[in-house]
């Protein structure tokens, strides 16, 4: 079984706000790879994330997208919309399958427990919005998942969660390349790329 | 003529308002959602300048509406190519355009005299003089707006999640665009510019605060129901004033009850 997932090798990058400097990338990563992207601000750190999902069918000849979380969940939102509709939208985007049927997961409730999920989107604080979702998009069920600063907002017990979820999804044989500047006692094993 | 003898004389504008008034709303939330209010503001205009363009020249029937479509359509252009600009311009510049929309209005009126009152009757309308065909169209269209909208429900709100909370815009289908733009255009030509803007941008824009602490799909669905009776209890109340203008009239007070909503119903949420 070939466990190889992608190998980028001397890849160089334009810089969105400065075309002529290059990001240069060599990474290589197996089926349940984590891969954690540090780097200074402007580093190129989101930019690299945007290109991977961007070129994920065509320059690593990936099976299917994968799924992609932006930094985003600090913005409020004009119309209502609950926590658990969050985490459905962005579940639809990924998955084949409808968020509906799997809403009684343990999973998906260790990151969003019941009694918020009608909690209104510009009332709950950003750990929530940021916690519905990462639920959403974790039970995605994909092989390679781009979070970027996906844990900037959850306090330590929800971050330990969001770790163990990773892992669990690690061992199913999905990738993970995660922007991220903490350093957790509960981080799963992995590969780091300094920018 | 008394209350019930207005009813019965012009009964065909209940069925109208009670189609028209949710497709509208369904229209205006959606634009809402994607911050795409703007873009009501200038088809709207660009449909009024048509309309009295059309009277300027003395142009009738199919060729009007077809100058309204058309002069909806230029501004509707301009609207877009101005999103080429810096974002940071984007929603001075349209606002922009809409004033000289505005004011390109007024050019007409010095060329064609007496034509105040055609002005005055694109902004308020003239659902009274409504035929009963132009109200079959426009029932028709309603419906059909609002079983393609429910249809791609899932599809608008997903547009709607993406643009706002993850800042990726995803590309909307023409037929979106085309639905919106017959209606938008077609309810200002025959229903007025303040039923259409009331219905479109002010009644959505309540609803969002009354059911702030409700889903978006709670909001679109009782969002639409309510514009369809309020707009239609409106159409009923205002044949009791016959001396005032029917069309604002139903504005103000569906906007008042959807206000109201705010602090008998919701407040303690």
């Amino acid at each position: 079984m070939n466990d190889l997932l992608f190998d980028l090798k001397n890849i160089s990058i334009p810089l969105p706000g400065d075309p002529q400097k290059l990001i240069n990338i060599n990474l290589k990563m197996n089926k349940g790879d984590l891969c954690l992207i540090r780097g200074s601000n402007g580093a190129g750190k989101s930019t690299l994330l945007k290109w991977i999902f961007k070129e994920s069918i065509t320059q690593l000849k990936l099976k299917e997208k994968p799924a992609y979380l932006a930094q985003g969940a600090d913005d409020d939102f004009i119309l209502p919309l609950q926590l658990i509709e969050a985490a459905q939208f962005i579940n639809k985007q990924y998955s084949s399958t409808s968020l509906t049927t799997n809403l009684e997961n343990i999973n998906f409730q260790k990151l969003l427990p019941k009694n918020i999920w009608i909690r209104a989107w510009n009332k709950a604080s950003l750990g929530e919005r940021q916690r519905s979702l990462l639920a959403g998009i974790l039970e995605s069920n994909k092989g390679l998942y781009l979070l970027d600063e996906p844990t900037s907002a959850l306090d330590s017990s929800s971050e330990k969660i969001f770790w163990q979820l990773v892992n669990e999804q690690m061992n199913k044989g999905n990738c993970f390349i995660i922007v991220y500047h903490g350093n957790s006692n509960h981080l799963p094993k992995h590969q780091e790329l300094q920018l | 003529m008394n209350w019930v003898d207005y009813i019965i004389e012009f009964y065909i504008l209940i069925p109208v308002v009670l189609f028209i008034a949710p497709a509208l709303f369904a229209a205006g939330a959606n634009s809402l959602g994607q911050s795409k209010t703007v873009d009501i503001f200038i088809l709207v205009q660009g449909t009024i300048v048509g309309h009295l363009a059309a009277l300027t020249f003395q142009l009738e029937g199919f060729i009007e509406i077809t100058l309204c479509y058309l002069f909806a359509t230029i501004s509707l252009c301009l609207s877009h190519l101005m999103l080429r600009a810096p974002k940071v311009y984007h929603s001075s510049l349209r606002i922009g355009l809409y004033a000289f929309l505005l004011v390109a209005i007024f050019v007409f009126e010095r060329w064609v005299p007496g034509l105040e009152r055609h002005i005055n009757s694109a902004f308020v309308g003239d659902l009274l003089y409504l035929s009963n065909y132009k109200a079959i169209s426009l029932i028709i269209l309603a419906i059909l707006y609002l079983i393609y909208f429910s249809k791609n429900y899932q599809n608008h709100t997903q547009r709607i999640f993406y643009k706002n909370v993850l800042k990726i815009n995803f590309k909307t289908p023409a037929t979106n665009h085309l639905f919106n733009f017959i209606l938008l255009v077609s309810s200002t030509h025959f229903m007025g510019l303040s039923f259409t803007l009331g219905f479109a941008v002010l009644l959505p824009l309540i609803f969002s605060i009354v059911f702030r602490q409700k889903s978006l799909k709670y909001y679109f669905i009782y969002g639409a129901i309510l514009c369809a009776l309020f707009g239609s209890f409106s159409l009923i109340i205002s044949f009791l004033l016959p001396n005032q203008s029917t069309t604002p009239l139903i504005v103000i007070i569906s906007t008042v009850i959807a206000c109201s909503l705010y602090f008998v119903r919701f407040r303690e949420q």
